[in-house]
């Protein structure tokens, strides 16, 4: 170790590299990366949940809406003056009764609505925070990010 | 018991230049050679992923073994905002204890405002004004504007929604009106090609 060396005559040149800074380095590196590693990938879902009064010109044409309402029994989707469609709970691996995602997520391909399309997800007192993100994902999956949360109740009665 | 002065110790004698028993006259020698080869490319290889993979997003949100949050394919990134965390026994904003989330029911809230969770909100909402005042420019006043908006909720999955309603009703009321939903990223969708959230 330690550098280029000229022996006898100079005509032999004798290379050492030496590794140990290099070593030094990679080790305190990799301590400081494992040390400060993320292995868990963080998201957010937004809503907006200010509460503006329409101007005079949208008053006059009301925007269709596009409903999703969790209950006990599954979801009720609705769009605009349509006719509310049930998808009922389905019984996953565990044999435990959960909302059918993937048939909602169908749902909405099958509508086609455009991005700027108006999302009210809606949910029962008791229903769990997990299903109410799941129904939020399924409209994400497809494009939807305009995204308002509401309590069930109060749509229903619109509904 | 007597104290003696210490032997030669094994470590000084042996000289680490290869391990190999070969004859030097009578006396066999110990040469003992290290191939750092391999360690060298794992370490590289090992530097460089953890590189690729470093994220900074994690310091945002600390991570509570009180709460698994949900897992969603769509996501956004987080920002640095006030957070709320709500556990199975507390309701916890920006790492103080607010109010023990089994009270947290409308039949105590009539008026759907959690009482010292507003304050709290009141109080971060001033100090986000007093320590940024809002700029002249129009398109920074908006940006100052947006952000004082935001809050983000990071609840465990089992809660039920009147307490997240609840929450966000109080946050909503001291002008905390874009909710962002914490969430653990499960990955690519089922479905690729469909659009991000940016």
């Amino acid at each position: 170790m330690g550098g280029v060396q000229e022996s006898g005559n100079g005509k032999h040149l004798n290379l050492d590299l030496n590794l140990t800074p290099m070593i030094d380095l990679m080790t305190v590196l990799v301590t400081f990366l494992l040390m400060t590693a993320v292995w868990t990938n963080l998201g957010a879902m937004k809503v907006d949940q200010s509460v503006q009064k329409p101007n005079k010109e949208q008053q006059r044409e009301q925007p269709k809406r596009f409903t999703i309402v969790l209950k006990d029994e599954g979801y009720t989707v609705k769009f605009d003056k349509e006719e509310p469609q049930y998808i009922r709970k389905i019984t996953d691996a565990n044999g435990t009764l959960t909302f059918d995602q993937k048939t909602l997520v169908e749902k909405i391909k099958e509508l086609d609505l455009p991005a700027e399309q108006k999302v009210v997800v809606a949910a029962d007192d008791k229903v769990e925070y997990n299903d109410m993100i799941g129904a939020m994902d399924a409209c994400y999956q497809k494009g939807l990010f305009n995204i308002v949360v509401a309590d069930a109740a109060s749509v229903m009665a619109e509904m | 018991m007597s104290i003696k002065a210490p032997g030669s110790r094994f470590g000084s004698s042996v000289h680490m230049k290869g391990l190999h028993i070969g004859s030097k006259g009578n006396r066999k020698t110990l040469g003992f050679y290290l191939n750092l080869t391999p360690m060298i490319d794992m370490f590289t290889i090992l530097v460089v992923f953890l590189l690729i993979t470093f994220s900074a997003s994690g310091e945002i949100l600390m991570s509570s073994k009180d709460i698994e949050l949900p897992l969603a394919y769509q996501s956004r990134p987080l920002e640095r905002v006030p957070t709320v965390a709500i556990t199975a026994d507390w309701i916890v904003f920006e790492g103080e204890e607010v109010v023990k989330t089994g009270m947290v029911n409308e039949e105590n809230m009539p008026d759907q405002k959690i009482g010292e969770l507003s304050k709290r909100l009141k109080e971060s909402q001033e100090l986000y004004s007093n320590n940024n005042r809002p700029p002249a420019d129009p398109e920074a006043k908006a940006e100052w504007l947006r952000k004082s908006q935001q809050i983000i909720i990071q609840a465990d999955k089992k809660i039920p929604f009147e307490v997240i309603r609840l929450v966000m009703t109080t946050a909503a009321n001291e002008r905390y009106s874009s909710i962002n939903f914490a969430i653990n990223s499960k990955g690519d969708a089922p479905n690729p090609g469909e659009k991000k959230a940016e």
